[in-house]
């Protein structure tokens, strides 16, 4: 089977949703593609004050309409620049696992996935860290990554091995 | 130079609820603070400048600066913006987009082929818009 109708099949079973923006205005289109599981799905809805719920869906949007993005590559040394970035390539890993961190107070909330071909992205997973809860454990993030891609028969073939293959309309650092 | 049309009806319009408001900032901000994020990377790379150059650049006290460009800062001011674009090297302009409905009679889309990974994966998928016209 071939990736779109292995991505409908997940679909259609509910283990993931094209996550899809239904105002889109005047000049605006959907030039990139992304998926989220279930549960991120969910997070997104019903766990994040308005005002959170607002930032990620403002930086989503941006993502789906082909907004420029700057993402830190995993070999970015400066640590100013690490701060700033839109997506964030994360260390320890063949294949690029990547993360979308939004600090609206008081929580980081933390979006993971993986790009599954130029312009299309999986979050697999969320996570919200506040200040008395403890750090979020990357390398659990990455497995629970690649235990959903297995679960839906998704292919490794499909992310791109460079992260600079991943986006267009970027800054890579 | 033409005169404005008065029109003689009002068009209806919707007052605005606290969610799309929210929304609507929220979008507005993201774009800002972004197009900051980038410029903050391109002064890094171009001229070397941190962010305790910027501060003492623009007056803008570092800590601020750090909160802004990490999305922390809940209030952004004109002013900060002016002066921050400014020491990055950027002249900040407002854009105001007009979102009127066009009548547009093409709408592009993201193909549905299935992603083939090859060594040439960026030049494959810069032809991965289809145009087509809508019946």
């Amino acid at each position: 089977m071939d990736q779109m109708s292995l991505i409908e099949a997940a679909v259609r079973k509910g283990a993931l949703h094209r996550y899809r923006i239904d105002d889109l205005e005047e000049g605006e289109l959907e030039e990139r593609m992304l998926w989220v599981r279930s549960e991120v799905r969910t997070f997104i809805a019903n766990q994040l004050t308005p005002e959170q719920k607002a930032t990620v869906s403002a930086a989503l949007r941006r993502f789906i309409v082909g907004g420029h993005f700057t993402v830190i590559t995993a070999r970015c040394k400066h640590k100013e620049v690490q701060e700033v970035g839109d997506i964030r390539e994360l260390k320890g890993s063949d294949l690029p696992f990547v993360e979308l961190r939004f600090k609206p107070p008081p929580a980081h909330l933390r979006l993971f996935g993986r790009f599954i071909g130029r312009d299309r992205l999986f979050l697999t997973t969320s996570g919200m860290k506040t200040d008395n809860q403890r750090q979020l454990s990357i390398p659990k993030e990455r497995k629970r990554c690649e235990g959903i891609f297995r679960a839906c028969n998704f292919s490794d073939d499909w992310v791109p091995t460079r992260i600079e293959d991943s986006l267009s309309n970027a800054t890579f650092v | 130079m033409p005169q404005a049309q008065t029109l003689d009806r009002k068009e209806s319009y919707k007052p605005i609820d606290n969610e799309r408001r929210l929304h609507l900032i929220a979008r507005f901000k993201d774009d800002v603070i972004s197009k900051l994020a980038a410029a903050f990377v391109e002064v890094v790379r171009n001229e070397g400048w941190g962010k305790r150059d910027l501060a003492n650049i623009s007056g803008i006290n570092e800590t601020t600066i750090s909160r802004i460009l990490r999305g922390r800062r809940k209030n952004l001011t004109a002013e900060t913006i002016a002066l921050l674009a400014r020491a990055m090297k950027k002249r900040p302009e407002l854009s105001l987009v007009d979102i009127r409905p066009k009548g547009n009679k093409f709408q592009v889309n993201v193909s549905s082929e299935p992603f083939q990974p090859t060594a040439e994966t960026s030049s494959r998928a810069a032809g991965n818009i289809n145009v087509r016209q809508m019946s």
